[in-house]
């Protein structure tokens, strides 16, 4: 079954072509990385799918229906989750945020059965021993969790990281990368992300994008030389090992592929 | 000093000036923690042009003001949007706009007896009852209103993009709190005046989040510093003999700094 499916879908943001007919369908309870270079339309296309912006032309699909309807749906992890740090909440209420609106709806206070969800998954980010404490007082790592426990508290069906892995350390990276791996049968996954070392963690499939739809499949037929060429320039290739596609940069890559569109 | 208090003007600038103090406190802990001070301090010198164009057509300036200050928010957002300016530059030049329209149009307005001094730096112990009853209605309808909508409009202040993921819309309730920051502004007009109408909204606010780490705690304890240095202001400007919208402002001001020094002492 479809989780997401985008049918020549073309967005503008500020008089420039984000999205250039894309069409692609992510499948449920698969593990989805997005990959692009900056300025790709990695982002946008989150957006697209969350509902902020909506398709200058071609139509999107969430779960078989309007992004409206099923958006509920959804749980996001965001990409600058830093700048919320200030925000006066302790890690409870932060991570009960996430049922607002789906499950604790207008005028409504939370119930025992929201905050037993908050807890569980606190509980599986391994944040407990933190619940009380506030978003000011956790590390960059510790705070990524906090986000990451919110989106699983909404009982998503569909899971977004927006390059959630960027600025954390690696150790912070892998138990983000194990939990992923953990929860892919359970939910879809869409990671948009930079990182190529996420290819070793049971993703399914990848989505390569530049604005166009590059390539989409099984890892190892979507990464390819022909594709990272297409998005990084030519001095990065692919080749597998044990079964994995690996990237190799051969050297420093001055190659801008949007030199041509200045 | 306590006979003052009997004294039925000074009873209904304590009435009063609590419940703006307790209101527009409140209202600016959403505006502080949003970044939204400097189009707080917009929308009161809009104020002005408002209850200039009252007072020149014979309405009520204070409708005129707060018809005014709301077209204004909503229209500050809109040119940021259509010019793609940053907010702050489009904020800098309604401000100033705003002011010149009201000099201009004050010009024209020819009775002697409109204290434009009262409403650029208030004017607390000149209230009427119907003054006092009109704050009492619209202090509680922002704070009904912020109490009902208090989850929604938290959700939207952290974090806007999972407001809209959860239904919530983000940017509707931006508008309507832009519309209420317009309320509370008009209703603080006789308090601390046009000129200094932010301090009362953004001090108290800032104050209580030095204290505070909770969001809930927070708007409790904006609350009670906003009508303590309210009330404190206008007993302190009638024993010293100052102008009580500067005084307020004066008291709110040493509040933020003693909690500043505070937070940098016990951190």
């Amino acid at each position: 079954m479809s989780i997401v499916e985008l049918k020549n879908v073309c967005v503008s943001l500020g008089g420039r072509l984000a999205l250039d007919n894309v069409t692609a369908t992510i499948e449920d309870k698969k593990f989805t990385v997005i990959f692009g270079p900056n300025g790709a339309g990695k982002s946008t296309l989150l957006k697209l799918i969350i509902g902020q912006i909506v398709p200058e032309s071609g139509s999107i699909a969430l779960l078989g229906g309007s992004v409206e309807s099923n958006r509920h749906n959804i749980g996001y992890v965001p990409q600058n989750f830093f700048a919320k740090k200030s925000f006066p909440l302790s890690v409870r209420k932060a991570v009960l945020t996430g049922r607002y609106g789906s499950r604790i709806g207008w005028f409504k206070r939370a119930s025992d059965e929201d905050f037993k969800k908050v807890d569980e998954a606190i509980q599986m980010v391994g944040l407990s021993h933190l619940a009380d404490r506030t978003l000011e007082d956790l590390s960059g790592g510790e705070l990524q969790r906090v986000f990451m426990a919110r989106a699983l508290a909404s009982e998503p069906r569909l899971l977004l990281l927006d390059e959630a892995a960027s600025g954390v350390d690696v150790g912070v990276k892998e138990s983000l990368y194990d939990l992923l791996g953990r929860l892919k049968n359970k939910m879809a996954i869409i990671f948009v992300s930079h990182d190529m070392s996420v290819l070793s963690k049971g993703v399914d499939s990848i989505l390569c994008l530049d604005r166009r739809l590059v390539s989409h499949g099984k890892p190892e037929e979507a990464l390819n030389n022909s594709s990272l060429h297409a998005m990084y320039g030519e001095q990065i290739f692919a080749f597998s090992h044990c079964q994995m596609p690996h990237v190799h940069v051969a050297g420093h890559c001055n190659h801008d592929p949007h030199e041509g569109e200045k | 000093m306590l006979e003052l208090l009997t004294v039925p003007s000074v009873e209904r600038a304590m009435i009063a000036g609590g419940i703006i103090g307790l209101v527009c406190s409140m209202m600016g802990v959403f505006v502080v923690l949003r970044g939204l001070a400097f189009i707080s301090a917009g929308i009161s010198h809009s104020a002005f042009a408002g209850v200039a164009f009252g007072l020149l057509f014979g309405v009520s300036p204070f409708a005129s003001a707060l018809i005014f200050c709301a077209l204004v928010s909503v229209l500050i957002g809109k040119v940021s949007d259509l010019g793609r300016i940053k907010e702050d530059t489009s904020i800098g030049v309604f401000l100033a706009a705003s002011m010149a329209l009201g000099v201009i149009i004050m010009s024209f307005v020819k009775d002697a007896r409109v204290d434009v001094v009262g409403y650029l730096f208030g004017s607390i112990l000149t209230l009427s009852s119907n003054d006092v009853f009109l704050t009492v209605i619209i202090g509680g309808l922002v704070l009904g209103i912020i109490f009902l909508l208090a989850k929604e409009l938290m959700l939207s202040s952290f974090d806007p993009d999972q407001a809209v993921i959860a239904g919530i819309p983000a940017q509707k309730l931006t508008y309507l709190l832009l519309i209420l920051l317009s309320a509370v502004t008009v209703v603080s007009i006789k308090v601390v005046g046009i000129i200094l109408g932010t301090a009362l909204i953004t001090a108290p606010a800032a104050t209580a989040l030095q204290f505070s780490r909770d969001f809930d705690r927070a708007i409790v304890l904006a609350g009670v510093i906003g009508v303590v240095v309210t009330e404190v202001g206008i007993l302190l400007s009638l024993y010293l003999d100052t102008a009580p919208g500067a005084t307020i402002t004066i008291v709110a001001t040493l509040a933020f700094f003693a909690s500043l020094i505070r937070r940098k002492r016990f951190a």
